[in-house]
């Protein structure tokens, strides 16, 4: 009896030896390659984010902040874009400044008008596709 | 990219466009009393439309506007089609609609037709 539960032991010692064996060699060797996955799995995340936000633009432009109904819903998109921002960190921090904007309209509607949403919509559009290059960049590099 | 929220900020601010000419070919317009600018359009091409800048040009806008040799000219030039956007479009739509209704002081006497007077 003893000698079975020995050997099992033993067994059980050598798989634990090579589990950790692989661990470290992973982490030696492979650790760039699982960074690189682990950053592609974030970008792809914020990809989509930035997709959905262009496609949230191209709503904007239909409708108009002169009409009081349509900027109803304006101001309902652009609560829709800085909600999508602020919950993705990457886009947060790069975005902050045309957000705190977006935020002062939806505070004061009043300040909103259809110059003014278009100048908008043209600089997020701007800072959206500077993002995308500099992801890009970012992958490509690696 | 700037000149979006530019062109915008003039719509915004459209008592600020003066001393409109029309020649020919453009529509040469002031802002501010210190910015020259011009705009052509084509019929032929309604989805284009030229914003010409005269940028630290000294020249008064009716000097300007009988400039007929442009080859030797220092302007900046905007168009649509450098944006292929809807509200790029729109901007500069609008803008030209509005310096158009200023030719000859064709806005007052709307604003007199629609008072009544």
């Amino acid at each position: 009896m003893k000698a079975l539960l020995d050997i099992i032991s033993l067994v059980s010692n050598i798989f634990t030896i090579g589990a950790s064996a692989i661990a470290l060699y992973l982490f030696i060797f492979k650790r760039e390659k699982i960074n690189t996955a682990f950053t592609l799995l974030l970008n792809y995340s914020t990809q989509l984010t930035l997709s959905e936000l262009k496609s949230k633009l191209d709503r904007l432009n239909h409708f108009n902040a002169n009409d009081k109904e349509q900027k109803e819903e304006v101001i309902n998109i652009l609560h829709e874009i800085q909600g999508q921002t602020k919950g993705n960190k990457f886009l947060n921090e790069n975005l902050q400044i045309i957000i705190d904007r977006i935020e002062g309209f939806i505070d004061n509607p009043k300040l909103l008008s259809e110059p003014k949403k278009r100048s908008l919509v043209h600089e997020l559009r701007e800072s959206i596709r500077n993002l995308d290059m500099d992801s890009y960049n970012k992958i490509a590099k690696k | 990219m700037k000149i979006i929220q530019a062109i915008n900020t003039m719509i915004e601010n459209e008592k600020k466009i003066s001393n409109v000419i029309q020649t020919e070919t453009e529509l040469f317009f002031t802002y501010n009393d210190k910015y020259k600018w011009s705009l052509v359009n084509n019929d032929n091409n309604p989805k284009e439309i030229f914003l010409h800048f005269y940028a630290k040009d000294k020249r008064s806008i009716e000097e300007l506007s009988n400039i007929k040799d442009w080859s030797s000219q220092n302007y900046v030039t905007y168009k649509v089609s450098d944006f292929k956007t809807q509200e790029a479009f729109e901007s500069f739509n609008e803008l030209l609609q509005i310096v158009k209704s200023k030719i000859f002081g064709v806005d007052e006497l709307l604003d007199d037709l629609i008072s009544g007077d």
